[in-house]
């Protein structure tokens, strides 16, 4: 029998990726604990690696290891985005495991696991690799979730996310097989042929019932309400680098295969998915908005926060799905749908900057003991770091979407395309509730800049140099495509073109 | 043929029943390997040998043996209060009405069925040699990638034990040199 050769080029990003993450591994045993910030050099310079590889092969559009893997450009932008959400939490890792005393070896193996996860997920062209991928970044992140060793509000938000976690991946195996009884098929080209074909004539409840499924399943991972009560338990008990990895990252992934499933392969069911996806993007957007408001906590109000995001996002989607079904002048409206489904992916771009640029400062200011998560710990920040204050002000500003940042591009775009495909309501409520975002965006400022702290004022601590440069480099990144974004709107555009045609 | 799929029908029921019956737990997991052993066989008789053989290896093999540990780990003396802890009325209620439901559906599924439909001519299934084979070549020529990837999921699942076991080690010994 002969073996066919197994090309690599489609796969280099997640070899390199792999590797690094084995190398940690072995290097992690050699070294004494108080030399451990070596292993986050030693990822880093991997996933810099990666994101070169990933940028050489931009524009690859193959289909590699018997249709498991489509290594074209748009699963090259999203893994950019995960190399590089990675990155900065590696970055602004090695101090707070120090205060908190967490293991730092087993950390970065997992953070550089979770990125292949996800890397696998996004490029999965088969429901075998996506649910393999999903599952490597969910195993990594419960267990990350837990590592605050000494605090049960960590072991209780692995607990929650690991139990909840696993009955979404029973849930999305259940649709997932259910697609498979029907069609005979894992391959997404397939089932999209398939469906094609037979034009949802059979089996016309069962196909529902398994995209209902698969839906539940994903809006789990994107914490959409009512599949979002695990969010702030879990990432207010999480180690707070942790918090911001997972905030972005498995998020993006899941958006990432949405956009792809749903686009490429369900497009035949549009109808019912827009009809899940408003509700979802409605609910998600009025919850998340208005819990954050009460919020004391800052992790817990940016747990809201990222919420309330996903039904922004969610409303990309909705514009996508409802493109597709537009005609102009008895032709396909093909402009429409790639504007919607850029609007996502530039979004996703500038959420994954500004997200983890506002945790960077909630760990900044972090101390052994004492982690310094209030709103009141804020008070008169601007004073005492004025520095620190002024980028904090530019990330939240930026998550409300305030013009000059890239955090407004993304809704503009966002509400650009829901207008121009005719989906005003649901654009004029995710307009209404970014106002009602302001409040809780801006009282952090007006907290940092405005109110005397009470009782004793406890000075900062001293802010570790790798912390900062991740809180900075956030920062810049979310001012400079704030004012040119054509960079990044060029790469979604042309990575879209690709996968459509 | 058919008498030999009766026969292991009924040893699997049986099994199965006494599994849920016995008092002593032990006795229950060995009932349950009765079972899968039973499975085994109707698996052999749809002429899935390969998958026979992991059922035996794997569920006889490993799972039993697992929950052989759990039984003998778990404190038995309490067995009143665990009784106590696991006879709520209204959840014997709800687990009826669920499993009378679940039934439902796989009666009301299997005189229905879905619609067998296939657009592309499907290739004659591989006879009782080949199946082992057949597998073989699909999950290392087809799915060989996800296959690779999942051994990547089983080394993060190996360092997370890790991690959870050698909690608690570091937990007993800082509490050693506290009482010291």
């Amino acid at each position: 029998m002969e073996l066919p050769v197994v090309d690599f080029t489609a796969v280099y990003p997640e070899v390199v990726v792999t590797l690094v993450g084995l190398l940690v591994l072995a290097v992690d045993v050699f070294l004494k604990p108080e030399r451990k910030t070596v292993l986050a050099v030693i990822a880093l310079l991997g996933l810099f690696l990666a994101l070169l590889v990933t940028l050489a092969y931009y524009p690859l559009d193959e289909v590699a290891f018997s249709g498991m893997v489509a290594a074209d450009s748009f699963s090259q932008f999203f893994k950019l985005i995960f190399i590089l959400s990675a990155a900065f939490s590696i970055l602004m890792s090695p101090r707070y495991l120090q205060i908190f005393n967490i293991n730092a070896g087993e950390y970065y193996e997992l953070i550089m696991f979770c990125t292949l996860g996800m890397m696998v997920m996004v490029a999965g062209n088969d429901l075998v690799t996506i649910y393999i991928g999903l599952e490597l970044m969910a195993i990594s992140i419960y267990l990350m979730a837990g590592f605050q060793r000494d605090n049960p509000r960590s072991s209780e938000a692995s607990m929650k996310y690991f139990l909840l976690g696993s009955f979404a991946s029973a849930i999305l195996l259940y649709g997932m097989s259910f697609f498979y009884g029907i069609t005979g098929k894992t391959n997404l080209e397939e089932i999209a042929r398939y469906l094609d074909f037979t034009q949802n004539m059979l089996n016309t409840k069962l196909i529902t019932l398994s995209l209902v499924l698969m839906t539940v399943a994903f809006a789990f991972k994107i914490a959409a309400v009512p599949f979002h009560m695990w969010t702030p338990d879990v990432y207010e008990g999480a180690p707070t680098p942790l918090t911001a990895f997972m905030s972005v990252g498995p998020k993006v992934a899941a958006f990432a295969v949405i956009l792809r499933v749903y686009m490429t392969t369900f497009h035949t069911l549009v109808p019912d998915w827009t009809q899940l996806f408003w509700i979802l993007s409605v609910l998600t957007m009025v919850v998340g908005n208005v819990i954050a408001v009460a919020q004391q906590n800052i992790k817990r109000m940016l747990a809201y926060s990222s919420i309330s995001h996903a039904g922004y996002l969610l409303i990309g989607v909705i514009s996508a799905g409802t493109a597709t079904e537009i005609k102009i002048n008895g032709l396909p409206a093909t402009s429409l749908v790639s504007e919607s489904m850029m609007s996502v992916m530039v979004y996703l771009f500038a959420y994954m900057f500004m997200n983890l640029g506002a945790f960077a400062v909630v760990i900044a200011l972090a101390k052994a003991g004492n982690p310094r998560e209030l709103l009141q710990d804020y008070a008169g920040l601007a004073r005492r770091k004025p520095f620190t204050a002024m980028l904090m002000t530019i990330l939240l500003l930026s998550l409300l979407g305030f013009p000059g940042t890239f955090g407004f591009i993304g809704k503009f775009y966002i509400f650009k395309a829901a207008i121009t495909t005719g989906n005003v309501t649901i654009a004029v409520i995710g307009v209404i509730m970014s106002v009602v975002a302001a409040f809780y965006y801006i009282r952090v400022i007006v907290y940092m800049y405005m109110r005397e702290p009470e009782g004793e004022i406890l000075p900062e601590a001293d802010f570790a140099s790798s912390t900062m440069y991740a809180v900075i480099t956030t920062t810049v990144f979310t001012l400079l495509f704030g004012v040119a974004p054509g960079f990044i709107i060029a790469m979604a555009r042309y990575s879209i073109e690709q996968m459509l045609a | 043929m058919e008498l030999s799929f009766y026969i292991l029908g009924a040893v699997v029921l049986v099994s199965s029943l006494m599994v849920i019956t016995r008092r002593n737990p032990m006795h229950s997991a060995l009932w349950l390997l009765v079972t899968f052993f039973a499975l085994a066989g109707i698996y052999l008789l749809l002429n899935a040998e390969f998958v026979a053989a992991v059922q035996i290896i794997i569920y006889a093999g490993g799972v039993i043996v697992l929950y052989i540990f759990v039984i003998m780990l778990v404190d038995l003396s309490k067995e009143a209060a665990l009784r106590a802890a696991f006879s709520k009325p209204r959840q014997t209620l709800f687990a009826v009405v669920f499993a009378f439901m679940l039934m439902a559906v796989v009666v009301w599924v299997s005189l229905r069925g879905i619609v067998p439909f296939s657009i592309e001519e499907v290739a004659a299934p591989a006879s009782a040699a080949d199946s082992t084979r057949a597998f073989a070549k699909e999950l290392f020529l087809t799915y060989l990638y996800p296959f690779e990837v999942a051994s990547v999921l089983l080394l993060v699942a190996m360092i997370g034990s890790v991690v959870l076991a050698r909690r608690g080690m570091v937990a007993a010994s800082s509490g050693e040199k506290k009482a010291r």
